[in-house]
């Protein structure tokens, strides 16, 4: 399973520096939403992965078979401000094409 | 608190009066300028009657305290005595600023850097932390760089104020690592410790003495770098008459007063400042020597009087600090009015130079008055303020050195010509230039009331049982029960200050024959095309880097970049001996086999498409299979997030990727071999990621989150815990961050008034229909996943997005309620309100007596309600709000 998940990112990552070698600006965006994916899947990945449960604490479950929530809660914000780059990237991007 | 130390803050009311209300003060510059003025006045009395005091007040709180640097706040008789003088020319100025510059668009933010300016340099002075006073000595540059800098339009005024910026900074660069050895030195980073400190001054490394000196030096324009401070001339009148009277080049000499009781133990230290000190009174008589503008002799006087300043703190004996106290006010106060005078004069007759100036008695009665009192208390002429300071000065020297009291007699005689020439237009009696515009009676009084106080001091003498200038000097290591006189008897101070008022009026006569023409401008005068060639060689420098690592071509500077992170990684991974993990062979579920195909081929189809349409379509796949990867591993919060921000992505990636399609002139051109590469990086990460998933975690961070979430949070969904609680500093960051992004947005695109282009509204009626009554689900329904955030998935992140989505919806299909013009006018106070909501909730704490960010809460049987509840608002605020924005500026073109 871990084998997988490394390998999924780490093609992400060849599909990322693809793109960002590439001409232009928009080789340059689409590389960079691929490498923004890989590296919040490399977080979550970091935390260790677990199917049993969710960190909610229901006073039933185990604390020791929930997921980890700090990396999740680290990839959270990770991916919205993600998209604040991406969108300030998008903007850089407009105005340098409409001239 | 005491009322000292609300004193030191009044500056604040005239930078916030001018950032909150700058109509206000473009409408009505006078009288803002009078309520600055009257309220730094105020300000002025109450600091000034605490001198008399020996007690030290102290003001502080401890900020990192492992690293040593504290918020620790200190006032002596000295330091109120120099603040007291720091804010009532700080009010004389800011009255004259508002007069001088009324009808000025940009009059509220120099209004604002002045007072800014002015909160700063009495930060410098009270300062009792190395690192504390550092912090406040950058912003001092910071500020009057934009002070001097205020003309922007003007070139020469730019590179001039830049100039002034990198000397001064990289004086307190050097100043900065000099701070750091003495830290480690006496073992304390607090100013009064180290004046307290029984380690001998005498073991301490050179370097230490040495980078300290020059960050005094650079900021005080003290010869080698004296250069900058008649350069910075291109500054506004009321600005040069701040930085060359009580605050900017003052905060240099001070430092050294401050540290010369312990540090002119040092055998580098007399030597150093003596030497500089004079070599930079000779170079400001040569510079002044021939020259014909009022305000350029007046910089001149000024580099003279610091490196007199230089001269005392050098010397560090008690008397020398007596004198240094009484030198320092008698120039602050002459130095303020004379700039003014020549300002004003320059209203009056539109000219300052000598050779044009005349009839100043008759068509400019009172500031002639000013002239007269300040150039004669350069001049030194009893019984001004300046002639105790020359007098103390001699004194102070002859104790030391007989021999150098007569070298600074002779350097004395020097500046007292100048001040010859500063009083000559008093003395011609018809006007050369007619006189032109009148001048507004707030600049007049302006310049009067320093030049009063100067005669209000003197008078004071006999009458005050305070001794003010004496407690001030005791307090900085002058003699023990220090006070001042007019009148010693027949010393050897009264001799040698006879005999340069008379070689003055010789070098006078002199100055102005032309036997003086070939005499350089100052002595080794290499210092400033040195310190210009020197920041060409690295502007150049930068250059070439730049241009061997690319050459302009972005593609090869990301491979650049790329390469050196994989090669750093492979080094780290240890590759020549690398031992494949063992990991958990058995293959789990199969759901994720499933998934990560699909994945794949979404990837190598992204990578590969070159139709918008396909880029969008693969590119929106992989988010969405990765969100579900998220909810496969058991996070809920994460997969709803990746699903709401790839929704917004696409709607904000389609108008650009479709703008692109019809450009076909692309810059740059693709790496060759670039498969290659991205082959290889990815390879790197998934080792590394095997790597680092086969090592053992210990996670006692999570389990403490995990064990303490309900218990002292109240909040079963940990996550959402952790953002709003546990790490809510990392989550206010990134709000914050967001609002720089929103800010970039505005401007990048706002202000061209450039709007992206999306292929249109949509005309389907159904979508039309459908997506209101949608929209107004989603509204309610924001709200409630930011309610149930704290307990269950959501949050204000979440709850942020969604919102943000039903609008993206009202917008794509034209709905009238989601316009441009709508969504600008809600954006911006949303987030402002946002972020001004989480630094509230964040402060509330402290007003009970609690740390930063403590969650107080209110329980009612199962009900908890609390400030991370709020802070959650505050995200849901800051981040719909920067939605918004970006939904407003890639809205589509209405049909």
């Amino acid at each position: 399973m871990e084998i997988l998940v490394a390998l999924t990112i780490g093609l992400l990552v060849a599909a990322g520096i693809h793109r960002l070698l590439g001409a232009g600006r928009i080789n340059l965006l689409v590389g960079l939403i691929l490498l923004s994916q890989a590296a919040n899947l490399t977080i979550f990945a970091s935390g260790g992965l677990r199917h049993d449960a969710p960190a909610l604490i229901d006073g039933t479950t185990e604390p020791a078979v929930m997921a980890d929530p700090l990396p999740q809660a680290l990839v959270l914000t990770a991916i919205v401000i993600g998209f604040g780059i991406l969108a300030f990237l998008l903007a850089l991007i407009l105005r340098s094409t409409s001239k | 608190m005491d009322p000292v130390f609300l004193a030191l803050g009044v500056p604040l009311l005239p930078a916030l009066l001018a950032l909150c209300a700058p109509a206000l003060v473009r409408a009505r510059p006078l009288a803002c300028g009078v309520a600055s003025a009257v309220a730094l006045a105020v300000a002025s009395a109450v600091v000034l009657a605490a001198v008399p005091d020996a007690a030290v007040r102290h003001l502080g709180f401890e900020w990192l305290p492992r690293l040593g640097i504290d918020f620790a706040l200190r006032v002596d008789s000295f330091g109120a005595w120099f603040s007291a003088l720091i804010l009532g020319l700080g009010a004389c100025v800011l009255l004259h600023a508002c007069a001088y510059f009324a009808g000025n668009p940009r009059l509220p933010f120099l209004l604002a850097a002045l007072a800014f300016f002015t909160l700063a340099m009495l930060g410098v002075v009270v300062s009792d932390n190395l690192y504390l006073l550092f912090l406040f000595w950058e912003a001092t540059s910071l500020l009057s760089f934009l002070l001097v800098g205020f003309d922007d339009r003007q070139a020469t005024t730019r590179a001039k104020a830049s100039q002034a910026l990198m000397v001064t900074m990289a004086g307190g660069a050097a100043m900065l690592a000099g701070f750091i050895l003495l830290h480690a030195h006496f073992g304390s980073a607090s100013i009064s410790a180290i004046l307290a400190s029984e380690v001998p001054a005498a073991t301490l490394g050179g370097g230490a003495v040495v980078l300290v000196i020059i960050g005094a030096l650079a900021k005080s324009a003290q010869w080698p770098f004296h250069f900058w401070l008649p350069n910075a001339m291109v500054g506004p009148t009321p600005v040069s008459a701040f930085l060359h009277s009580a605050t900017m080049v003052k905060a240099g000499v001070f430092l050294l007063a401050t540290l010369a009781p312990v540090l002119s133990a040092h055998p580098l230290w007399t030597p150093l400042l003596a030497g500089s000190g004079i070599l930079t009174v000779g170079t400001a008589i040569l510079r002044a020597a021939r020259e014909d503008d009022l305000k350029a002799i007046l910089a001149s006087t000024t580099l003279a009087a610091l490196g007199f300043l230089t001269l005392l703190a050098g010397l560090g004996t008690p008397a020398a600090l007596l004198g240094f106290v009484i030198f320092l006010t008698a120039h602050a106060l002459y130095k303020a009015p004379l700039f003014l005078a020549v300002g004003n004069l320059e209203k009056r007759f539109g000219t300052r130079r000598l050779s044009e100036l005349g009839g100043v008695i008759r068509h400019a009665p009172v500031t002639a008055l000013v002239l007269g009192v300040s150039a004669f208390s350069l001049i030194g002429l009893a019984p001004l303020p300046g002639f105790l300071g020359k007098e103390y000065l001699l004194k102070a020297t002859w104790s030391y050195s007989p021999m150098l009291a007569v070298a600074v007699a002779l350097a004395a005689a020097g500046v007292l010509a100048l001040g010859f020439q500063l009083a000559l237009p008093l003395f011609v009696r018809q006007a050369i230039a007619p006189p032109r515009h009148e001048v507004p009676p707030a600049m007049t009084l302006a310049a009067l009331l320093p030049a009063l106080g100067a005669l209000v001091l003197m008078g004071s003498l006999p009458l005050t049982r305070h001794d003010y200038l004496g407690a001030a000097a005791t307090a900085l290591g002058g003699p023990a029960g220090a006070s001042y006189k007019l009148w010693h008897g027949w010393t050897p101070a009264l001799g040698l200050g006879l005999g340069a008022l008379v070689v003055a009026l010789v070098v006078w006569r002199v100055l102005r024959s032309p036997v003086l023409a070939p005499l350089p401008a100052s002595f080794a005068p290499v210092f400033e095309p040195f310190f210009e060639n020197l920041l060409d060689a690295i502007r150049g420098l930068a250059a070439w880097t730049g241009g061997a690592l690319g050459g302009g071509r972005l593609s090869t500077h990301l491979a650049v970049v790329l390469g050196s992170v994989g090669l750093l990684a492979l080094v780290s991974l240890k590759v020549h001996r690398f031992a494949f993990p063992e990991l958990d062979p058995s293959p789990g579920s199969a759901v994720p086999w499933l998934l990560a195909p699909v994945i794949a081929v979404a990837a190598i189809t992204a990578a590969r498409a070159r139709q918008p349409v396909v880029m969008l379509v693969s590119l929106g796949f992989v988010g969405l299979l990765v969100a579900f990867l998220f909810l496969w591993f058991r996070a809920p919060d994460l997969a709803l997030t990746q699903l709401l921000v790839e929704t917004l992505l696409l709607f904000l990636l389609a108008g650009v990727l479709w703008k692109a399609k019809e450009r076909t002139d692309e810059v740059g051109e693709a790496l060759p071999g670039r498969s290659l590469l991205a082959a290889l990086g990815g390879l790197t990460v998934t080792l590394l990621i095997l790597k680092a998933m086969a090592l053992e975690w210990g996670s006692p961070v999570s389990d403490f989150h995990l064990g303490q979430s309900k218990p002292a949070a109240y909040g079963a969904n940990v996550v959402n815990v952790i953002l709003v609680d546990f790490r809510a500093l990392d989550t206010l960051g990134e709000i914050v961050v967001l609002g720089i992004a929103a800010l970039g947005l505005g401007s990048a695109l706002g202000a061209a008034r450039r709007r992206a282009t999306l292929p249109g509204g949509s005309d389907s009626a159904w979508l039309r229909t459908g997506s209101r009554w949608v929209v107004a689900l989603l509204l309610p329904l924001s709200l409630w996943v930011l309610w149930r955030g704290h307990n269950a998935p959501g949050g204000g992140f979440i709850g942020a997005l969604v919102a943000a989505s039903g609008i993206g919806l009202a917008t794509l299909v034209g709905l009238p309620r989601a316009t441009a013009g709508r969504l600008r006018g809600w954006s911006r106070p949303l987030v402002v309100s946002g972020l001004g909501l989480a630094l509230v909730t964040a402060l509330l704490p402290l007003a009970v007596g609690r740390p930063f960010f403590t969650g107080l809460w209110w329980h009612s049987g199962e009900l908890h309600l609390g400030t991370p509840l709020l802070f959650d608002l505050g995200v849901f605020l800051a981040v719909l709000g920067f939605a918004l924005t970006c939904l407003r500026h890639f809205q589509p073109n209405p049909r």
